[in-house]
């Protein structure tokens, strides 16, 4: 067969990004796909640094042009470019069973608009599944992605505070964000009387210059979800695609849909893609030895679906009606928001790109958690935080001018997220009869958070009122309703990694069982949530996949 | 600040790391007007157009900085309206800046806006306190309509985020415990 690359990568958000670079730094001739419209490195970031004065309608959506986007709730009048366009390819989303899906519609995925936290896993996560029977055994633990946390961070570059936590490895960190005096009063408060550890949100902030790479370092600026042009946060653009650029071996395509993996059976492996052009709707096969699914979790399935052959009828690697199936994301949308009384002669000066942190504390160890009612663990972040808006209004004239001159209190935003369980029902799949724009089917989602997740859900907002009760807050709100699954953004799971076959979709190096060369290396292949934001652990085990199919590859395997 | 004013200032907090791309757009990129608000359909009367800028600026004066009518509020309300608003809330606005503008006339035999400036204060005033005859409320909802069109606009405004308030657009740094009698305002981006 003639190939027309060595290996397409689908997707260039963070891990088609990193599939990218490492296949093109090692030598092969690669194929980069996004659905979207290109954004090229700050010359497309259109209101980045852009005051309200500056704006259309001083930064409310113009007239008419939110409803293209009425599924993105993330989306905003500055990045809506980066969303999908819902009115050309929406999603069903039953009203009885709420589902949020944030879906990227631009080149460079989510990598633009994403939170940056960034953490490793442990070992108590790896071992969760096997530890309490839920989900399947992971195949690999801390040991085997320790090393390729290491590669991806010293080419990243990751801010935080080295702790020495057994629950939460650091990171090789470069710098540190500062922590705000409300936020140092609450730290000082709950070690030194709950014995917790406080630290600051790790995250992909370049807090030095990184001349090498073309990337300057964080300007406290708050344009992060706008595109950075400095290249401080870590988008696709800014990081891995000039690194893969730089090889001469990478072609990009955007506005290509990837609306099936072609499959043959002979040879069991997938010999192509096939792509709708977004725009002019023309079909293109692409073929190459090995093709890399990083389409974003929810995608990858729908692509996985929706390739449906004489050999595999319900959708590639789908025989057992594994691909779909365990949806998780984080619990997101319960905590506790306190005010810190006084101190109003101090404020924030600049704008951080991470805030206070509360590793997990819950579930470590048997003893001391025995009283717990719910299995796994959850943490906090705090963003949102800092001196409040002005808070008087009244009457008119120069009174109100001055009035508005003033910030409001201290206020400490604790935002829990919490683990969720693999659960077979939890279920995205494709609805048989209506089709987007481009004639692909419509995503359905069947997933709602069990038992586990709502007494998790509880103690995550008595816990948040706990500790700033315990640090001098008054005031306490507490929010102890859970989002709807999909709001922490962190869908995964859909295309699980195991040993077992017939309980999972993809090997251990995240190769699928039923085609050696296709890679899964989204958030599709997690096997458990763990307790952090995931985004890093996806990075890992894609620079890890890379390498071994690189070697698969010159071994003449693939 | 427009983008080229932006990236020239990102340039001197670089010193002289600025990125390639970066020095191509600033090498190359056309400035970006600013949003005008000139643009909209017109919609008030000559007397309705004054009286809506002196009634944004009793709202916010002008003091040691400048006030409403300096920062372009009353533009922007005439297009936020004309543009922005649906048919049945511009309607409520429309219908209260024409008692406003009935009831100086009926009542002074004068335009609002050629009212002394206490006559104009003291009509707001009884707005502000659901006093107004005639008006829904008192005039109770009309006051709090212009009102919180007015602070959306001075705020939003360039006067109000970068001489009212200071405007901040590459910090550079974070200080968690900055006294604010250094800045005496809030910070804007």
């Amino acid at each position: 067969m003639e190939f027309d690359f060595d290996a397409i990568v689908v997707g260039s958000g963070s891990t088609g990004g990193w599939a990218a670079k490492e296949l093109t730094e090692k030598g092969l001739k690669t194929l980069m796909l996004d659905r979207g419209h290109m954004i090229e490195h700050s010359i497309d970031y259109d209101f980045e640094g852009t005051p309200a004065f500056e704006m259309p309608y001083r930064g409310n959506w113009p007239p008419g042009l939110q409803e293209k986007y009425f599924q993105q709730w993330a989306a905003s009048p500055y990045t809506y470019r980066y969303w999908n366009d819902d009115s050309r390819f929406p999603y069903i989303d039953d009203p009885e069973k709420p589902f949020r899906w944030a879906r990227s519609g631009a080149f460079g995925g989510k990598s633009i608009a994403w939170g940056r936290q960034t953490y490793r896993w442990s070992d108590l996560d790896f071992k969760a599944n096997e530890r309490d029977g839920h989900g399947i055994p992971w195949p690999i633990g801390y040991a085997d992605i320790e090393p390729w946390y290491s590669y991806v961070e010293r080419f990243m570059g990751v801010q935080g505070e080295a702790r020495d936590l057994p629950q939460l490895p650091d990171s090789e960190f470069i710098g540190q964000v500062p922590l705000n005096f409300a936020e140092e009063h609450f730290k000082r408060e709950v070690e030194g009387k709950l014995g917790r550890a406080i630290t600051v949100g790790r995250t992909m902030n370049l807090m030095e210059d990184r001349p090498d790479q073309g990337r300057g370092r964080c300007q406290f600026r708050d344009q992060c979800w706008k595109g950075c042009s400095y290249g401080a946060a870590p988008s696709t653009q800014a990081t891995t695609l000039p690194a893969a650029q730089k090889t001469g071996n990478l072609s990009i395509r955007t506005d290509a849909t990837v609306s099936e993996l072609i499959y043959d059976a002979d040879t069991q492996r997938v010999t192509g893609v096939r792509v709708i052009d977004t725009n002019t709707r023309e079909e293109t096969i692409y073929r190459a030895r090995m093709v890399f699914l990083n389409a974003s979790c929810l995608s990858t399935t729908q692509i996985l679906l929706n390739s449906k052959s004489e050999a595999m009828p319900r959708g590639l690697g789908n025989t057992h009606d594994m691909v779909g199936r365990h949806v998780m994301d984080h619990l997101f949308g319960v905590g506790a928001t306190g005010t810190l009384p006084g101190h109003t002669d101090l404020m924030e000066y600049g704008r951080r790109p991470a805030s206070l942190y509360i590793p997990r504390f819950r579930n470590i160890n048997a003893e001391t958690d025995e009283d717990a009612d719910f299995i796994r663990g959850y943490n906090y972040q705090a963003w949102g935080g800092g001196r409040s808006g002005p808070q008087d209004y009244s009457g008119f004239g120069a009174g109100l001018k001055a009035q508005l001159r003033v910030p409001g209190a201290w206020r400490l935003p604790l935002h829990g997220f919490g683990e969720v369980l693999p659960n077979h029902s939890n279920r995205a799949y494709l609805d048989e009869t209506r089709t987007d724009d481009l004639g692909m089917p419509l995503m359905r989602f069947d997933v709602e958070w069990g038992e586990n997740e709502q007494k998790m859900a509880k103690e995550i907002a008595r816990e948040a009122a706990r500790m700033l009760e315990t640090a001098g807050f008054v005031d306490i709100e507490v929010r102890d309703e859970i989002g709807a699954p999909g709001i922490g953004i962190h869908e995964m799971g859909t295309a699980r990694m195991g040993d077992d076959p017939t309980l999972s979709v993809v090997n251990k190096w995240n190769q699928m069982h039923i085609a050696d060369n296709v890679f899964i290396t989204d958030g599709a292949f997690m096997t458990s949530s763990g307790t952090v934001n995931p985004t890093m652990t996806y990075m890992a085990f894609t620079a890890r996949a890379a390498d071994h199919a690189v070697e698969l590859f010159q071994s003449g395997q693939i | 600040m427009d983008r080229r004013k932006f990236l020239i200032a990102m340039n001197v907090a670089l010193g002289s790391q600025m990125i390639a791309p970066l020095q191509r757009i600033l090498a190359a990129q056309a400035q970006i007007d600013p949003v005008s608000f000139t643009g909209g359909a017109a919609l008030f009367s000559d007397s309705e157009r004054a009286a809506v800028a002196a009634l944004s600026e009793i709202i916010i004066p002008t003091t040691d900085t400048p006030g409403a009518i300096a920062a372009g509020v009353p533009d922007y309300i005439e297009f936020m309206l004309s543009e922005w608003y649906d048919k049945d809330e511009r309607i409520r606005f429309l219908i209260g800046i024409k008692q406003v503008v009935a009831y100086a006339t009926v009542t002074q035999d004068t335009p609002f806006a050629d009212l002394e400036a206490d006559q104009q204060t003291a009509i707001v005033q009884r707005m502000h306190d659901g006093q107004m005859p005639v008006m829904r409320d008192g005039g109770r909802a009309f006051f709090e309509h212009i009102k919180q069109l007015t602070l959306a606009g001075y705020y939003t405004s360039e006067i109000g985020m970068t001489v009212e308030r200071i405007y901040l657009p590459v910090p550079g740094r974070f200080d968690g415990a900055y006294p604010y009698a250094k800045a005496g305002t809030l910070f804007t981006s």
